[in-house]
C-alpha cells in the first residue's frame, strides 16, 4: 500500500441527500500518468477536491505518500501541483503576480521553468486576472503548476479552455514530468488526451468507478469491430458463438467480437477463403459509451 | 460604423421583463430603503428641533464651513424646519440614490456582459442596444417611483412648513439626480473593460462631484452649480422653488444616454474604450507573498478607504464640536438620547462618547468585511488554489482574524486622531487627550466581539453571515435611538455597544469592557475549530 503515490479506499462523500461518491477506491504508481474520465456531476472534482483535503471524506481512507489528505495536508502540498478545472482568479491581480504567488505559497520557492512555460504558452503576464479568457487563466494554472518541483500534479480537466496548440504543450509538460518519474493524476473528459497520455485510467459513473485498468486490459474485455472479405459463403457466421450486430454483403461481412471466441471464427474464416481482414479495437470513446448506455 | 435603427432595440420589452423578475425582490427593497433614508427622518425633526430656539441654534450649527462641506449649502431667508432638512438630508440622499443607481446599472449591463450573460442574449433575435434600452427605460421607471414615493411620504405626515410643492420639487431633484448618474453610468460602463473598473470610476466620479461641491458651497458658486449634487440644492427647496436644475438635470441626462447608446453601437461585446491602463507588472512584489501577504492585498483598499473615511468623518463632528455642545444643551431629547441628566453642566464627555460610538459602529464595517473576504474567497473557488497549496487552515485564519483585531484598533486610533488634531485648534477649551483616548479605549471590545462573532459565522455557519451585519444595524439603532424611543437602558445592553458603560457619564466598568473581549475570543477560537474541520464549498 505505502509505496503507491496516490491511494483511495472505500471513500464516501455525501452533500445532505446527494451520494457523491459511494466507495471509490483508486491507486495510482510513481511515474503513471493516470486518467479519470467521466460525465459533468459524476463526481471527479470531488473526488479531487477530496484528495487535496478541501473536502472531509464521510468515510473510507485517502492517503497520498501515505500520509493522510486530511490532517497531513500542508505538508503532502508541497509536494503536490494542483491545476483546478475553473479556475477563477483574483480580478485585481495580474497573471505573472498569481503565478508568483502561487509558488510562494507552495514554499519549494523554486520556479526555474517559469520563463519557459511563459514563453512555450505564449502567456502574457501583465494583464489583470479580469481581463484574461478562459483559455489564459487556465495557463496561468499550468504554469505555475509546471515550473514548479513536484511529486505528484493532479489536474482537473486542465485543458477545457486551451486550444489545440497549447494542448499540444500541455501533453509535451505532462510526458516530461512522467519521464521524471513524477505522479499525473489527469481528470478529462477530452477523451483523446487520455487515450493518448495515460497509461491507466478509471471510470466514474455516479460517484462510483464502474471500470479501471489500462486502455488495452479494458478492451480486451469487450469485442473487436471485424470487417472481412472472403472468396467462399460469410452466412455460416450466424451460427458462430462471439458474433453480433452482424451484417452481410455479396462476399463482406462485418461484425463485433467477442475477444475470447477469436480462435473459432478465424478458423471458420480460413475455410472460407478469407482475402482480406481488418480489425479494430474499441476507441476510449466507444468503451466510455458502453458503461453509460448500459 | 454600425447602423442604428429601431431594429437595433428589437426584443427590449422581453429584457425588461426578465430584469424585472430577476430582481423582483432587490428593486422592491432598494426602492424601499432609499425612501426610507430620503423620508424618512422627516417625521422626527420637529422633535429634533421643534422650537424656534433650537432651530435658531442648528441654523448656526448649519452654518459651520465644516458642516456646510459636509451637508451643503445654507439659504433662505428665515430658518424653518423644512429648510433645516433640505441642508442637512438633501446631499446625503441624493448620494443613496445616485449609488443606487450606478449599482444597478453596472448589475444589468457590464455585469451580465462580463458573466458572459449577455452574450447569450445577443446571440437570440435581440438587437444589439436591446439590453441598454430596457435598463434606460428601467431607470426612468425606478427614478419615477423614488420620485412619487418620497414625495408621497414627505408630505403625508403633514410637518409644518414642508409644503407639497416643495416635497415634490425635493423629492424630484433626488429622483433626477439619481437618473443623471444612471445616464452617466451607462456612458461609463462602454468606456471601462470590466465591472470592476466601470464601478471605480462611477464611484469615483461620484466622490469628486462630492468633493466639488463641498469646495465650492464653501467658496465658488461655479464650482458648486458644476456638480449634480450641488445643483440640486440650488432647487432652494421650500423657499424658492426653483424647477431649473430638474430640467437641465433631464436633459443632461438624456443626452448622456445617447451617447451611452451610441457608445455602445461603436465597441465590440466584452471591450472597453479606455486604452488598457494599470501596471503592467510580470511579477509578484515581495508584499504578495505567502497566505498573510495575499489576506493583505486582498482587503487592503477597503480597508485604507474606511481609514479614511473614519479619520475625515472624526474631524469634520470635531471641527462643529462646540456648537454641538450648544445644540444639545438647548434640546432634552438629545440629553436624554446621551443619557445626560437635565442639570448636567459639563457635557462634553457625554458628547464625545456619543461621537466615538458612531464611529465605532462605522469602524465596525471594515471589521466584519475583512473577516467575511475570507468566506467570499470561498465562496469564489479562490480558497482552493490557496489550500491546495501549502497553506494551513489554521494559518489563514489567523491572518483573517488577526488582521480584523488589527482594524478594530486602527479605526479607534483614527477616530480619536481625528477629533484630536481638529478640536486642538476649534476649541476655546480642548477636551483633554486623555479623555478622548479614554472613550475610544473603552469601546475596542464591541469592536473586537463583532469580529469574533463574524469569524465564529464564517467557520461554524458560513450560510449565516448576514446575521453578522443584521446585529450591526440593530446595535446602531438601539444605542442611537433606543433612548429616544423610549427602551430601558438593559434592553440596550444586548448589544457590544450598548453593553459597555458610557464612561464617562455612567462610572467606567472592567465586566461589561472583559466580558466582550472574552467572548470575541471565545468565538473566535470557535470559528477556528470549525473552519478548520469544515468542507471548503462554492
Amino acid at each position: 500500500m505505502s509505496e503507491m503515490t496516490i491511494s483511495m479506499n472505500g471513500i464516501t462523500k455525501d452533500f445532505g441527500r446527494v451520494h457523491a461518491l459511494t466507495g471509490v477506491d483508486l491507486e495510482v504508481g510513481p511515474g503513471e500518468i493516470y486518467g479519470f474520465i467521466g460525465p459533468n456531476g459524476a463526481g471527479k472534482s470531488t473526488t479531487i477536491r477530496i484528495l487535496l483535503g478541501i473536502l472531509k471524506a464521510d468515510s473510507g481512507q485517502a492517503q497520498l505518500f501515505g500520509k493522510d489528505v486530511w490532517s497531513d495536508a500542508v505538508d503532502i502540498h508541497q509536494k503536490v501541483s494542483y491545476v483546478p478545472g475553473d479556475v477563477n482568479l483574483w480580478p485585481s491581480l495580474t497573471g505573472g503576480e498569481v503565478i508568483d504567488l502561487f509558488v510562494r505559497l507552495k514554499k519549494t520557492g523554486d520556479q526555474r521553468y517559469r520563463k519557459e512555460l511563459i514563453e512555450k504558452f505564449d502567456f502574457d503576464p501583465t494583464r489583470k486576472c479580469g481581463t484574461y479568457s478562459k483559455g489564459n487563466r487556465q495557463k496561468v494554472a499550468l504554469i505555475a503548476a509546471f515550473s514548479t518541483d513536484a511529486d505528484v500534479y493532479i489536474l482537473d480537466e486542465p485543458t477545457s479552455g486551451l486550444d489545440p496548440l497549447m494542448e499540444m504543450v500541455f501533453r509535451e509538460c505532462v510526458r516530461k514530468v512522467a519521464a521524471e518519474g513524477k505522479t499525473v493524476f489527469l481528470s478529462s473528459h477530452i477523451l483523446s488526451e487520455v487515450e493518448q497520455l495515460c497509461t491507466r485510467l478509471s471510470i466514474i459513473r455516479q460517484g462510483k468507478i464502474v471500470d479501471t485498468g489500462s486502455l488495452r486490459e479494458m478492451q480486451h474485455l469487450t469485442r473487436n469491430q471485424v470487417h472481412v472479405e472472403a472468396t467462399g459463403d460469410l452466412g455460416g457466421l450466424k451460427t458462430l458463438e462471439g458474433v453480433h450486430d452482424l451484417s452481410l454483403h455479396d462476399g463482406e461481412a462485418e461484425f463485433h467480437l467477442d475477444n475470447d471466441h477469436t480462435a473459432g471464427v478465424m478458423a471458420f474464416l480460413a475455410t472460407q477463403g478469407a482475402t482480406r481482414l481488418v480489425s479494430t479495437p474499441p476507441t476510449l470513446e466507444e468503451l466510455f459509451m458502453s458503461h453509460y448506455e448500459a | 460604423m454600425a447602423t442604428t435603427s429601431l431594429g437595433s432595440f428589437s426584443g427590449w420589452t422581453q429584457l425588461l421583463r426578465m430584469i424585472q423578475r430577476r430582481d423582483r425582490w432587490v428593486m422592491p427593497a432598494w426602492i424601499i430603503g432609499v425612501t426610507m433614508f430620503c423620508a424618512g427622518f422627516v417625521p422626527a425633526m420637529p422633535s429634533i428641533a421643534g422650537s424656534s430656539d433650537e432651530m435658531g441654534i442648528l441654523g448656526e450649527l448649519m452654518k459651520n464651513p465644516a458642516m456646510v462641506a459636509m451637508c451643503g449649502l445654507i439659504y433662505g431667508s428665515e430658518v424653518t424646519l423644512s429648510i433645516i432638512y433640505s441642508q442637512m438630508m438633501m446631499v446625503w440622499s441624493a448620494l443613496v440614490v445616485a449609488v443606487m443607481n450606478i449599482l444597478i446599472v453596472i448589475r444589468h449591463t457590464r455585469t451580465d456582459e462580463d458573466e458572459g450573460r449577455l452574450e447569450v442574449i445577443r446571440a437570440l433575435p435581440t438587437g444589439r442596444l436591446a439590453n441598454l434600452g430596457a435598463v434606460s427605460v428601467l431607470m426612468v421607471y425606478i427614478n419615477v417611483v423614488v420620485f412619487l414615493a418620497c414625495g408621497f411620504f414627505m408630505g403625508v405626515f403633514n410637518v409644518e412648513s414642508f409644503t407639497v410643492r416643495g416635497c415634490l420639487l425635493y423629492s424630484a431633484a433626488l429622483a433626477t439626480c439619481g437618473l443623471f448618474f444612471a445616464a452617466l453610468t451607462m456612458v461609463i460602463v462602454q468606456i471601462a473593460h470590466s465591472s470592476r473598473e466601470a464601478m471605480g470610476i462611477s464611484t469615483g466620479l461620484l466622490g469628486f462631484f462630492y468633493i466639488l461641491r463641498a469646495y465650492g458651497d464653501v467658496s465658488s458658486e461655479t464650482l458648486a452649480v458644476i456638480s449634480p449634487l450641488g445643483l440640486i440644492q440650488r432647487t432652494y427647496c421650500f423657499y424658492e422653488d426653483r424647477l431649473m436644475p430638474v430640467v437641465i438635470l433631464v436633459s443632461l441626462s438624456l443626452v448622456l444616454m445617447g451617447l451611452g447608446f451610441a457608445l455602445s453601437s461603436l465597441r465590440d461585446l466584452g471591450q472597453g474604450l479606455l486604452p488598457n491602463l494599470g501596471r503592467a507588472r510580470a511579477h509578484a512584489p515581495r508584499t504578495l507573498s505567502g497566505e498573510w501577504g495575499l489576506t493583505w492585498r486582498l482587503t487592503r483598499s477597503t480597508i485604507l478607504a474606511w481609514s479614511a473615511t473614519v479619520f475625515i468623518s472624526a474631524a469634520a463632528y470635531g471641527s462643529v464640536m462646540g456648537e454641538m455642545e450648544d445644540f444639545v444643551m438647548s434640546n432634552p431629547l438629545y440629553q436624554q438620547m446621551m443619557g445626560i441628566g437635565a442639570n448636567e453642566k459639563d457635557i462634553t464627555g457625554p458628547v464625545v462618547t456619543m461621537l466615538v460610538l458612531i464611529m465605532g459602529i462605522i469602524g465596525t464595517i471594515p471589521v466584519l468585511t475583512t473577516v467575511f473576504k475570507l468566506r467570499s474567497e470561498e465562496v469564489q473557488g479562490r480558497l482552493d488554489y490557496v489550500l491546495g497549496k501549502s497553506v494551513s487552515r489554521w494559518r489563514l485564519f489567523i491572518g483573517y482574524a488577526g488582521l480584523a483585531v488589527i482594524v478594530s484598533a486602527v479605526m479607534l486610533v483614527l477616530t480619536a486622531a481625528g477629533f484630536w488634531v481638529v478640536i486642538q485648534s476649534v476649541m476655546t477649551e480642548p477636551v483633554s487627550t486623555p479623555l478622548i483616548a479614554k472613550v475610544a479605549f473603552n469601546y475596542f471590545p464591541a469592536l473586537f466581539a463583532f469580529g469574533g462573532l463574524g469569524l465564529f459565522l464564517v467557520g461554524y455557519a458560513k450560510k449565516y453571515t448576514w446575521v453578522g451585519w443584521t446585529y450591526l444595524v440593530v446595535s446602531f439603532l438601539m444605542t442611537y435611538m433606543g433612548s429616544m424611543m423610549g427602551l430601558p437602558r438593559w434592553a440596550e445592553r444586548l448589544t457590544p455597544f450598548g453593553l459597555l458603560q458610557r464612561w464617562p457619564s455612567e462610572p467606567f466598568s472592567w465586566w461589561p469592557w472583559i466580558g466582550l473581549m472574552v467572548a470575541g475570543i471565545v468565538l473566535g477560537v470557535l470559528g477556528a475549530l470549525g473552519f478548520r474541520r469544515r468542507d471548503i464549498l462554492t
